[in-house]
Formats: C-alpha cells, structure tokens, sequence
C-alpha cells in the first residue's frame, strides 16, 4: 500500500524503457502521466468538496444541505457539473475577447501548477524542487492575476472593483505570508519541502511555530479570496465580483480553480507545520489526505461561521497586525535558535 | 480582544454542526400543526341553522348565505352557502360567533388553485331537492313538526322514508300504484320535476295506497294530456287551486322551493321577506338558473340524463357546455322553463356537433 502510486509509475517507466525508449522520453511520458493524475484528482476533489461544501455550510446553518440527488444528496455536484458543462458559452459583446477567454484558462493552469512541489506522499513528489517553497508563493500569487484578467476584461464596474479588491488584497497579504513561514524555513534550513518534511519526523512545526501558523491560516484565507475575506467575489456588493460576466463552462473554471488552490494551500499548510504525509499505520499519501482535508474543513467552517470583514479593516488587519506579528516572530524564531545552538543541540 | 469572540463564534457554529436539523422534507414530512392552526375554513352542513351570525362577522364579506324557509315546521334553511377564502383573513371572528359550531378552521393548508374560482368553497344543495329538506341535510332534529301542524312522528318518519325511496328507485315504488311502465317513468319525472307532488304522492301512499294509485294516474294523464308545458311562466302565487292533479303543472318547477310557502300566504326566501312578489318570482329564477349552471357543470352526467338519453349525447352535449359558455346559459335557462324544449334542443345540438366531426366523440373546440 505504502508504495503503491510510486511502484505503479515504477512499472510504467520499466515498461516504456523495455520498449526502447530513451530515459528523456521516458521521463516525459511520466510526467504527462503524473499531471494528468494530477489534473483528475482535482477534478473530482472540487466535486467532493463542493458537495461537502454545500453539505457542511447546511449543517451549521442547521439544514440539510443537497440531498435530493443520490444518497446525501453526494450526486448533486455532478449533475451541476453536467449542467455548467451544458450551458451556453456567452461573451459579452464589449468585452476585451482575447483576455476574457484566456483569465480562466489562465487561472486554472497557475493553480494546478501549485501541485508539481507538494510531497503527496513518501517520495512522491512530481518536482523536487529546493526553492519549492518560494516557487509555491510565488506561483501562488499568480491567480491574483488572472482574476485581474477576469474582472478588466469584462468591462464592468462590479468586475473591476472585484479584480482591483483581489489585487489590493493580495499584495497586503503576500507579505504576511510569506514572512510567517520564514519562522519554518529558518528552523527546517530550506526551502525543499521534502526537506522541511523530514525535518518535521521528531516534532511538527505547530507546536514550535505555533504564531506563524496562525498568521499563515489567516493570510491564506484571504490570498484564497475566500470568507471571511470574500472580497472580489462579495455577492452582496458585487454580484459575483470579477466572474460576473462569465458563464458556463468559463465559470466552473474559476470555481474549479479556487478549490483547487484551497487544495493546494490546505496540502501545503499540512506539509509545512503537520509533519506532511508522515504518520503512524496509514500509507503516506494517505495521511496527506486526511491532514489536509481537516484543514478544509477549518477553511470551511471559518467561512461559514464570520461574516464578510470591511475593505479598510482587511487592510489594517494585515498592515497593522499581521505584518508586525509575523515580524516579530521570525526575530524571536532567529533568537531562539541561536539559543538552542547556543544550548548545543 | 486576540480573537475570543472569533473561537466563541466557531465555538457556536460547531455546536450548531451537530444539533438537529430543522429542515422540514415538506411534501414527504408533513408539517406538525398546533391544534388552534387555522387552515382552511369548512362548513358543516347539516349543523347549520341559518342564523347569518357569521354573515354579519366577517369583515371581509368572505361569507355567502342563501336561505329558504321549509315547509313544514317553518324554520329558514340553507339553500346555498358559500366561502370564499381568498378574501378570508382567518380572523375567527365567524368561528366565534357560530352558535352551532357549524363553521370551523381545518389543518388543511395546501389551498393553491388554478383561478379565484378554485378556491371558492360552495355548498350547494341539489336544486331539485331544496324543499326536501329532511332527507337532504341529514339529521335534522328540529324538522320533527309534521306539515300542517300535526304531531305523528311516526308518520312522518314514513314519509321521508317513502320520500327517499321513490326518489331512488322510483320503479319499484311506482310500480306498486302504476300498471304500465310509461306511466311509472312519466310519473317519476313529474316526482323529480316537482318536489310537492313528491310530497304528496308520499303522504298518499303512506296513508292510502289506492288512493295514491288513483291520484297518480290522474296525475299520469294530466301529465300526458298538457304535453310540452307552456314555457316561462312565473311561480304562481295565492289563490291558485292547488287541487292534487293542479299541482303537477310543469311551469311550477321552476321555483320549487318556495310556492308551497306562496300558498299559504308565506314567502319563498326568507332574505327577501318584504320583496314584492313579480319580482321575487324573478329574482328566484335567477338563482334558479345559475344553481342549475352549477349543477350542470359539475355533475353533467346526471342533469343532462335527464333529456338526453343516450350515453354518447351526454359525453357530447356536456363538451358543448364547457366549450361554450352561451351554450350553457341557453341550456339552464330551458331546463328550468322547459323541460321537453330542453331536450329536443339538446338533441339537435348534439346531432349538429356530431355531423361537425362525426369522427369524434366530442367537440373539435
């Protein structure tokens, strides 16, 4: 079990060597292979979680959630799945085409790209990159300019307002993000996240980190554009924000792209300070599963529980908390350290 | 401060998480009403002895009364009696004042309907049964007063017996006291037609058989000697001889409530008490006409029995109705004035409307 994905991608490499391929096309065939398992399993993560979505926003606000579709209703996404894929593809007639069409293209494709660092899994990583974790923020914060894209393209006042929140948003909370996992960085001494999984096999990294993991939950929240920082989508003031014009197929995109990178940022979340995939019993990808679907289930139930919060004090939150707090915390992380080596462990 | 309220609020939603649903599965899980919940309003007919106590409270003028005096013991009925919900604001105000609890809220709540019409509450009684009042409405405990002031519960009883039963199975009855069968089915036309010759007929036969039988024929020939009844002509009022075969003149169908009251100085509809008589007379045909239209909707089979004998006719003729509202009226307003006329007319529509479309059944509209 523990090894089952890598010796199955074992076997096909074996395979395509024995048929006389050279290791280059090999390795190429692989990683096509390795995307698009990466590309299906999202698919059917935004189904599940969209249905748990639904299911678990129902059981605070003390419904039932879908349930008419299938047992507990878990058929419903699908059936508006088919539903989104049928519907007719309009574009409005003054928009700026060429971008309006690429912004979702575009933001499906930078949130899939999260997952090519994420360890799923003993040895399971699709690129082990050693800047893994800087790729990752720094792709990361690509989507922001897709949904840019999205919201100037569309030529509407709602959509720009969305897209330039998004952006206002973004760039306030980058920086307490990445200075909150500094602390991590510094303590794990690199940037690889395997490395900083393994480095995390005595003890997890919320219990030494505990404010940066705060300050990154908090952070990422709103780099996810999700509630209670839904800004650039807040139905009530924008309709839907920089998706207003957008319709159909196009729309599932955007939607399939924020819950891919609430898979991406909750999977990151578990590798750097739950001990990643690492855990008793379960194979590894396993325990990966299960840590980050606990932290969607955070995310979730954070959303459903604080209202929206105000432009201005989004803003102040992460100028005037956030940005201090993760400040001080890698001053102290950096004392502490020098102290502990100091101490000579 | 450091984010308290924020872990109290998850603390709430978490707690709410796992608390019982409160959604109700509406058309699979009935909802559970408190027993003061007023849905619909109903009316129980026979409790209802037509004070218009609840006219007189409703706000909304929701409530319709019509009413008649019977007969025999002289107490005001119920001829027709209508709700019409969409205007009702289900104040109580009636349900409080009734004295018999003839009106009461239901826990039916489901009162969508496709126009203004559906959701009107209307109970009729049967046109041709209004003067029937005991048989009709049921157990009527206050009606024991015999006509004519007498006391004989017991004969009584026997009249309504016979009474129902020559209005159910008029061939058995009749073929007791009528030889032929011509005479039997002419005679139960009469009986249906004319609600005193039923009353009569029973009293006889109760009391006398052989004079029942020798009335009925007289009635019989009559019947058949004056052929097609002259048409409209307004209920007689006083003074008419009211001889037994006198009664069985047709153009008395028309108001059948009321002339027996007529004749004893009394007034059809107590609601129109003072009216004088041309018009009351009218006033009363109109009723006529529309409970008839009613009757002819709602049960074409039955009324138009009556005249068309045919199965087939029927189908046809109650798709004329509904198709053409001119039909309809024409229809009522010959069946109450004419009977025969009714039907040879009925008759030739129904040939017509078959020639039309001989492939079908019913009308092409």
């Amino acid at each position: 079990m523990e090894n089952l994905f890598i010796n199955i991608a074992r076997t096909l490499s074996d395979w395509l060597l024995q048929l006389g391929l050279s290791h280059f096309w090999t390795d190429l065939v692989l990683l096509v292979v390795q995307w698009t398992a990466i590309i299906l399993i999202i698919t059917l993560n935004v189904i599940i979680l969209v249905w748990l979505e639904r299911k678990i926003s129902g059981f605070i606000q003390q419904r039932l959630g879908p349930n008419r579709l299938g047992p507990f209703g878990c058929f419903q996404t699908i059936a508006d799945t088919l539903k989104l894929l049928t519907k007719e593809d309009i574009i409005p007639s003054q928009t700026d085409k060429l971008i309006f069409k690429t912004a979702p293209m575009f933001f499906i494709i930078v949130s899939v790209l999260l997952y090519a660092v994420i360890p799923m899994g003993k040895d399971m990583v699709v690129v082990d990159l050693n800047v893994g974790l800087f790729y990752f923020i720094s792709v990361g914060s690509l989507t922001t300019i897709a949904i840019l894209m999205a919201g100037w393209s569309s030529n509407n006042k709602w959509s720009l307002l969305g897209a330039m929140r998004s952006v206002a948003q973004m760039i306030s909370y980058e920086i307490p993000l990445a200075f909150s996992l500094l602390g991590v960085v510094m303590i794990a001494g690199s940037l690889n996240l395997s490395a900083i999984v393994a480095a995390q096999s005595n003890i997890w990294f919320i219990v030494l980190q505990p404010v940066a993991f705060v300050t990154y939950f908090i952070a990422a929240t709103a780099e996810l554009n999700r509630g209670p920082f839904d800004m650039p989508e807040a139905e009530q003031e924008l309709t839907a924000g920089a998706y207003t014009e957008y319709t159909g197929m196009r729309w599932a995109l955007f939607f399939l792209a924020e819950y891919t990178n609430l898979v991406a940022v909750s999977a990151l979340a578990a590798t750097l300070f739950f001990g990643g995939w690492q855990g008793p019993l379960l194979p590894s990808w396993m325990w990966i599963i299960i840590k980050t679907y606990l932290i969607m289930l955070v995310f979730m139930w954070m959303k459903w529980t604080f209202p929206r919060i105000r432009m201005d004090h989004l803003m102040s939150l992460s100028w005037k908390v956030l940005v201090p707090v993760s400040l001080i915390n890698i001053l102290v992380t950096g004392v502490g350290i020098e102290i502990f080596k100091g101490m000579g462990w | 401060m450091f984010g308290k309220g924020l872990l109290k609020g998850l603390g709430i939603t978490a707690k709410h998480t796992f608390e019982r649903e409160i959604t109700q599965q509406y058309p699979e899980e009935r909802p559970h009403l408190q027993d003061r919940f007023r849905g619909s309003l109903a009316y129980d007919y026979p409790k209802c002895i037509a004070c218009g106590l609840c006219i007189k409270a409703c706000p909304n003028n929701v409530l319709t009364l019509e009413t008649y005096k019977d007969e025999g013991s002289r107490k005001k009925k119920v001829a027709y009696y209508a709700i019409d919900l969409q205007y009702c604001l289900f104040c109580n105000l009636c349900v409080e004042i009734c004295p018999t609890a003839t009106l009461y809220f239901t826990h039916e709540f489901e009162l969508t309907s496709y126009d203004r019409e559906g959701i009107k509450k209307e109970y009729h009684r049967p046109p041709e049964l209004v003067p029937a009042s005991k048989t009709a409405a049921g157990p009527a405990e206050e009606d024991k007063t015999p006509p004519g002031g007498e006391t004989d519960d017991k004969k009584v009883r026997q009249m309504e017996a016979m009474k129902t039963a020559l209005l159910k199975n008029p061939a058995k009855t009749l073929g007791k006291i009528l030889p032929a069968e011509e005479d039997v089915a002419i005679m139960s036309s009469l009986m249906q037609e004319d609600d005193k010759i039923l009353t009569k007929l029973a009293q006889l036969l109760v009391e006398d058989r052989d004079k029942a039988a020798k009335v009925a024929t007289a009635w019989v020939k009559k019947g058949r000697s004056s052929g097609p009844p002259p048409g409209a002509v307004p209920p007689m009022a006083d003074g008419t001889p009211r001889s037994a075969a006198g009664q069985s003149s047709a153009e008395e169908t028309a108001p059948p409530a009321a002339d027996s009251r007529e004749a004893e100085g009394g007034v059809g509809l107590p609601a129109e008490d003072k009216a004088p008589l041309g018009d009351e007379a009218d006033d009363k045909r109109v009723r006529q006409v529309e409970a008839l239209k009613t009757a002819l909707l709602n049960n074409p089979a039955k009324t138009l029995g009556k005249i068309l004998p045919a199965e087939e006719d029927v189908v046809i003729m109650s798709g004329l109705m509904k198709a053409d509202d001119k039909i309809l009226a024409k229809l009522t307003q010959l069946l109450v004035e004419d009977r025969d006329k009714a039907a040879k007319v009925a008759t030739a529509w129904v040939a017509r409307e078959k020639k039309r479309n001989p492939g079908e059944g019913g009308p092409s509209s």
